[in-house]
């Protein structure tokens, strides 16, 4: 085909197609005024994190920075439930768990920290409630206080003494701190 | 999904981690608290050096001595003489005071009337009187330094423990019998306190008579 006919016949195609468009193009402009008008559709919080877990690629150095602050963090939150003068060195890691479902607080007394309570935690909300207590050997007399009600007879203790009608556990704590 | 379980792992590790106790406040710290106190002039100047050795000597912890002072501060000025009068006569004999000094504050945190905390410790004072007298009467122990300055020796925390013994002895009223309550006690000690150097002869010579002339003299110390 001549390249002369060509230029003509494509024109006219366009023409026919711009013709037979001209309907939806009507009212356009108001469709586009209103539609920029209405509210965009916000995702939640929960939707966000899920977007981004499923689609999060997590570099490992990023992965152990987190984790470390994160274990900071913890022990951090760890030692700031601790009041005050409790001097004894450490030598040793000491569990202290009671078992107190649906309690709001439980802390620790002894004679290791003069009687001042000592915070226990359930992280995962099991009932179980516990904290570890750096003791250097000895023979120590505790108890637990559960949402204000004195818990002294602590099933693992070596034995219980009563000195002001309440009971006392007794734990002995070996050279190597346990 | 495994951010997630990071974080839950970091601080679920985090949080039980372990709890130091923080460190000792220094003796000046006790001390310079004790002048601060609204008792008598006398007590205090009686007190100070006392304590100060006694400190010095680890018969009394700082750690112990700054909370016990702390706790009597906000007493009436009566009970909180009353109770350092009775560390001061310890540490004079060059008893160690820190169980003294723990019960009363385990007796104040469960809330108990002064009174009764009181009483319990004249009965552990007299308990350590008591004990020393008649193990000194056996000969399994020597006489020491009978003061606050002297050296901390194996023996006065020999005579701490038995005088501990046999007052829980008298509060819990167990079934057993004293010589046995006393034993089994001493058996945990034995390794984890106190050498077995040092409970072993005492094991060998414990009766029931001999704890027993310690619990009959407990009511019989002239303070």
């Amino acid at each position: 085909m001549p390249l002369d006919e060509l230029d003509p016949m494509i024109r006219g195609a366009i023409a026919r197609e711009v013709q037979a468009g001209l309907p939806t193009l009507e009212g356009l402009e108001g469709r586009v005024v209103r539609r920029l008008a209405r509210p965009t559709v916000r995702r939640t919080l929960v939707q966000r994190i899920r977007e981004a877990l499923s689609s999060a690629v997590i570099q490992p150095k990023w992965a152990f920075v987190g984790a470390t602050a994160l274990l900071a963090l913890g022990i951090a939150i760890g030692r700031l439930s601790l009041p005050g003068t409790r001097p004894l060195s450490a030598s040793g890691a000491n569990l202290f768990t009671v078992a107190a479902p649906g309690a709001k607080e439980v802390v620790l007394l002894g004679d290791f920290s003069a009687w001042q309570p000592i915070s226990l935690f359930d992280h995962d909300g099991d009932g179980v409630w516990s904290v570890t207590v750096a003791l250097p050997p000895g023979r120590y007399e505790y108890a637990f206080v559960v949402d204000g009600r004195w818990v002294g007879q602590d099933p693992v203790a070596a034995e219980y003494v009563r000195t002001f009608g309440e009971y006392v556990s007794v734990r002995y704590i070996g050279g190597d701190g346990l | 999904m495994r951010l997630a379980v990071l974080i839950a792992l970091a601080l679920a590790v985090g949080g039980t981690a372990q709890v130091t106790l923080s460190p000792s406040p220094a003796s000046e710290e006790v001390l310079d608290f004790l002048q601060t106190m609204t008792v008598s002039p006398q007590l205090k100047a009686a007190l100070t050096p006392v304590l100060s050795a006694g400190l010095a000597t680890k018969r009394a912890a700082p750690q112990f001595a700054l909370p016990f002072l702390r706790q009597l501060s906000v007493r009436p000025a009566p009970q909180a003489e009353e109770a350092l009068t009775v560390i001061h006569r310890a540490l004079e004999r060059g008893f160690i005071v820190d169980p003294l000094m723990t019960e009363v504050l385990k007796g104040l945190q469960m809330g108990q009337p002064w009174e009764r905390v009181r009483e319990i410790l004249w009965i552990r004072y007299n308990s350590l009187v008591a004990t020393q007298q008649v193990l000194l009467r056996y000969g399994i122990v020597g006489v020491g330094s009978q003061a606050p300055g002297g050296p901390l020796l194996d023996q006065d925390r020999l005579v701490l423990e038995l005088a501990w013994a046999v007052g829980d002895y008298y509060f819990v009223q167990p079934q057993e019998t004293l010589e046995a309550y006393v034993r089994a006690r001493f058996l945990r000690l034995r390794g984890p306190v106190l050498a077995p150097s040092v409970v072993d002869p005492l094991l060998r010579v414990l009766t029931q008579d001999l704890v027993q002339q310690i619990y009959q003299a407990m009511w019989t110390v002239v303070n």
